[in-house]
């Protein structure tokens, strides 16, 4: 029986296979064995696109990333020189380390397309994280930049001599004191040197650091080359814009504190940052714009139930005490407006010697990368002879876009709106 | 008149051969359990991969769009045959505990006792590393934990290997070892790449800065895990789509292999997030008269609870790994409209503080809402077979199987270890539960003794009892694919294994319908179509599972 079926399977085998196609039929192992033969014919090796090749190289470090080009320690950037100054090319020289050695050599030179100049130097031992640019203050008597320093190992010991030239033919001018008016903006050369000596030292107690500054400040007034807005001499005088006359050299001397408990101090979501910074102002030769400063910056972070919420607060405040019968000059005055305080305000709207600011904003972050910000900031300029007062603080609100890394908010976006109408800002970095 | 077995099924084989027409369901060799996919072939170039640019790609080109095609290189069973990438092993045949813990068994672990040489620094991975040779002259890629997370990554690696081996893939040997400082010396060729690619000879005060970041055990032995080097010349990375141009034995698109597509199912399970074209490697070993390109898993040190964190540093599992893409626009929009109210659910998931095991759990956890760390061609392309295929794997995995396989990673401690294996335990029923809840989950189909029998995993993974089976026999012409009732349904009480007679037909193939009843999981009512094909016996040629 078994047999008997057998030799009929095979029978309609037979059978069918005459009736079948000539083709020779195959097995699967044939038939994917031809696809391998097929494909061998037309094999070659794999070609990436462009793209790809340089995402490749620059991963491997076949090639350096743009941001390490450099010659001999002279890096090419490009950056804001300050508001209004539009963008400024350069370089910088960055030697960590020298011959082994603890001292490290910095300097840069910028000149940005509306004739801002920048040049400084710096040479001991700096403040700086491995083999990274030291983060130094631009502007090295302001409280507001002391937040944006590198947090460094504990224990680290900066000091170094540094000289700094700037040239900005266009800063503006208002007036001085919470009543300024719009429409009353000049421009004017600011040029200033400053000749200095830096110690700074970082606690082992995690994020508390102290930094004391010595050296000369030279400065000059002059006047602006902005062609749609008057001179600053033509608005103002002497009386209303003192220092601008005669601009005296001064001996300067800033002591500085700063408790940082930010979680990441250039993307923080928890924690808070207090900066306290006492400067003196020495004219040297006189004393008609001696004049002391005592200035606070205070932010706090907390998370809003979860870590993709945060709540940011600031409190900054400067009071310049003049010496008995003195001034302070209107061009060292502290001012508000531009992108990282008054944002509904344009830069420099509001200089005093008096100065408070409070800024409140609700972060969310739609992905790591991506974070959206509701913000408030409320401030005011006081002049000489203003109470100081909470009541009749300029006011703005907006919205902002940040993209950032894990570590640092890279580029934002603000759209603020104020008395004064709507501004859309653009900048690098972290508003507070 | 009696014709000898070996004999009959020459000739029926013969008979079949001339039977098949080229359209025909079944070829002579079908089902193949080897793919010829080891022709000699001239040796292809080594490519690299740009991490950033696979993330792009993957992210917004190669996303499926239409009609995804079935898997390309399974058997007519429904089985991916053994070949350059795959060899069935636990889905094929019984492994035993101590070889799935075991695992890839060539020279064994480093010879510690002795001097170990570095060659080379390591490059890529977020790991510290290097490469060494040990005396007896086999080399090692080392990686070792960094100090805040003693044993994570190493014994994420270690477990990884032992179940990927198990699964059929091609991993590197992998083990736990422990060296010492003063046993590393340098060998006098070995460099170090640095800024702008350059490379110089590597120093002592390369390797101490190297080793500074290592976690040392209280004897200030370092723990390492050392994977062996694969055999043959390296080729770079495969990639989860299209072929590589230059290997004639690469002819399935890879987004359409089943072992990769199924793959999604095991990194699911493993919550190996990483499982990435950078985590692969091709080698070109020597063949039968040639070499063939064969393809390797590599890197299981961010699966588990492993990961890195923010500082692209070893750390506990990011929460997001395993619950979102690393660019995924949906969330991102929810909470960018809702002000941030809208919460992502994985943010809020609370993990048990084991420092060597990272974070993993097993109550948040969904197998088909699992996600790698950005889309995977090959991944996102699975169908239910495919996952079918992956599940009925994971199935076999025994609750011991799991707790040998864990205990490779030597996490030193009895609770952490517990924790581990049960979470991967718990893991894996729900990754069969909910992958055999989808199909019909009948398999092992064999006849024995003029009966056709059959597994029901479902009912196996005590996900569900079947009520019963209904079972329509047809007579199957393999050139024409047309079925020919053979009476009506045949109904099948309930009994495990089910063992169903097979009709007395002069029929050279044969076909079972088979819909499973079952009140509780309407997807067991999609049929199974088991072939049979007369040799000297009845033999299961070929099973579809298309709805």
């Amino acid at each position: 029986m078994q047999a008997r079926g057998l030799l009929l399977l095979a029978a309609v085998a037979w059978g069918t296979a005459a009736a079948a196609d000539d083709a020779v039929p195959g097995t699967r192992a044939e038939e994917w064995t031809r696809l391998r033969r097929e494909k061998a014919a037309r094999a070659a090796p794999p070609r990436p696109g462009f793209l790809e090749r340089t995402l490749l190289a620059v991963e491997k470090a076949e090639r350096p990333s743009l941001l390490d080009l450099n010659v001999a320690g002279v890096y090419p950037r490009g950056q804001n020189i300050a508001s209004g100054s539009e963008t400024g090319f350069g370089v910088r020289l960055w030697r960590p380390d020298l011959g082994s050695s603890p001292l490290d050599l910095h300097a840069s030179a910028f000149h940005s397309i509306r004739g801002y100049e920048f040049y400084d130097l710096q040479f001991g031992r700096l403040a700086h994280r491995g083999l990274r640019f030291p983060v130094r203050s631009t502007k090295g008597d302001d409280v507001y930049e002391l937040g944006d320093l590198a947090r460094l190992d504990a224990g680290h010991l900066s000091l170094y001599g540094s000289v700094r030239y700037r040239h900005f033919p266009q800063t503006a001018f208002y007036g001085l004191g919470g009543d300024s008016r719009p429409g009353d903006r000049t421009n004017f050369l600011h040029q200033d040197a400053l000749y200095e000596v830096v110690a700074g030292y970082q606690a082992r107690r995690r994020g508390v650091a102290a930094f004391l500054r010595a050296g000369v400040l030279q400065a000059f007034v002059g006047p602006g080359t902005h062609e749609l807005t008057p001179t600053v001499r033509s608005v103002f005088d002497d009386a209303s814009a003192p220092g601008l006359e005669r601009q005296p050299d001064f001996l300067h001397l800033t002591a500085s504190v700063l408790a940082d408990g930010r979680d990441r101090p250039f993307n923080p979501h928890r924690g808070g940052i207090l900066a306290l910074a006492a400067t003196r102002f020495d004219e040297r030769g006189g004393d008609e714009f001696t004049f002391h400063r005592i200035a606070g910056d205070a932010r706090g972070y907390a998370t809003l139930g979860s870590p993709q919420r945060v709540l940011a607060v600031r409190a900054l405040a400067s009071a310049d005490r003049p010496a008995s019968g003195a001034r302070v000059p209107f061009y060292l005055q502290e001012t508000l407006g531009g992108n990282r305080t008054l944002r509904g305000f344009a830069s420099y709207r509001f200089r005093g010697e008096t100065l408070l600011l409070l800024q409140a904003e609700y972060r969310w972050e739609a992905w790591p990368a991506l974070e959206l910000a509701l913000f408030a900031d409320a401030g005011r300029a006081f002049g000489r002879g203003e109470d100081f007062s909470i009541r009749g603080l300029a006011t703005d609100y907006g919205i902002g876009v940040r993209l950032k890394t894990h570590l640092d908010v890279l580029a934002r976006c603000d759209v603020a709106r104020s008395r004064e109408g709507t501004r859309v800002l653009f900048s690098l970095g972290p508003s507070f | 008149m009696k014709i000898p077995g070996a004999i009959l099924s020459g000739i029926l084989l013969a008979a079949a051969a001339l039977a098949a027409t080229p359209g025909a369901r079944f070829r002579p060799d079908d089902p193949l359990r080897a793919d010829p996919d080891r022709l000699p072939i001239a040796k292809p170039e080594e490519v690299d991969l740009s991490n950033v640019y696979d993330v792009l790609e993957n992210t917004f080109r190669h996303r499926p769009k239409g009609r995804v095609p079935e898997a390309m290189n399974v058997n007519t069973l429904g089985e991916v045959p053994d070949s350059s990438w795959f060899t069935n092993r636990i889905g094929a045949r019984a492994m035993t505990v101590e070889e799935i813990a075991r695992g890839v068994t060539t020279v064994g672990p480093p010879d510690v006792t002795q001097t170990l040489t570095v060659i080379a620094s390591k490059s890529g991975g977020i790991t510290p590393g290097f490469t060494m040779r040990d005396a007896r002259g086999s080399v090692y890629f080392v990686k070792f934990d960094p100090a805040a997370h003693p044993m994570l990554s190493t014994a994420a690696d270690v477990i990884g290997s032992r179940f990927f081996h198990a699964f059929g893939y091609h991993v590197p040997q992998n083990d736990v070892a422990y060296i010492r400082r003063e046993q590393l010396r340098i060998d006098p060729r070995a460099t170090v790449t640095v800024g702008g690619g350059r490379k110089r000879p590597m120093t002592e005060a390369d390797l101490d800065r190297n080793l500074a970041r290592a976690a040392r055990l209280a004897d200030g032995r370092i723990r390492i895990v050392a994977s062996l080097r694969l055999a043959g010349a390296p080729l770079g990375p495969f990639q989860y789509r299209g072929t590589r141009a230059d290997d004639a034995n690469d002819v399935f698109p890879h987004e359409h292999r089943r072992e990769l597509r199924g793959l999604r199912v095991f990194a699911a399970w493993l919550n190996h997030d990483d499982s990435r074209s950078l985590n692969t490697q091709d080698m070109f070993v020597d063949g039968e008269g040639g070499g063939y390109v064969r393809h390797h898993l590599i890197d299981f040190s961010s699966s588990l609870g492993s990961g890195s964190n923010a500082e692209r540093e070893i750390a506990p599992q990011n929460p997001r790994g395993g619950n979102e893409y690393v660019i995924e626009l949906a969330p991102m929009l929810r909470t960018l409209f809702s002000l941030g109210l809208w919460e992502r659910p994985w943010r809020t998931v609370p993990y048990p503080a084991y420092p060597g095991v990272g974070r993993i759990e097993a109550d948040f956890f969904q197998p088909h809402a699992w996600r790698p760390e950005y889309p995977n061609p090959a991944f996102e392309r699975m169908q239910d077979a495919d996952a079918f295929w992956a599940a009925a794997i994971a199935h076999e995995f025994s609750d011991e199987a799991v707790r040998a396989a864990v205990a490779t990673g030597e996490l030193g401690d009895a609770e952490s270890e517990r924790y581990l294996a049960d979470t991967l335990i718990r893991r894996r029923d729900e990754t069969v539960a909910y992958y055999f809840a989808l199909v019909n989950p009948l398999a092992g189909f064999a006849v024995e003794g003029g009966a056709l029998r059959f597994r029901n995993l479902g009912e196996e993974s005590r996900l569900g009892r079947a009520s019963g089976y209904d079972i329509e026999w047809s007579e199957f012409d393999n050139a024409t694919g047309r079925h020919l009732p053979l009476g009506s349904s045949v109904a099948v009480a309930v009994a495990a294994p089910v063992s169903v007679p097979v009709p007395d037909q002069p029929a050279p193939y044969l076909a079972a319908r088979i819909r499973t009843r079952s009140a509780a999981y309407p997807a067991w009512a999609r049929p199974v179509t088991v072939y049979l094909r007369r040799s000297s016996g009845w033999e299961v040629v070929g099973i579809d599972r298309a709805p």
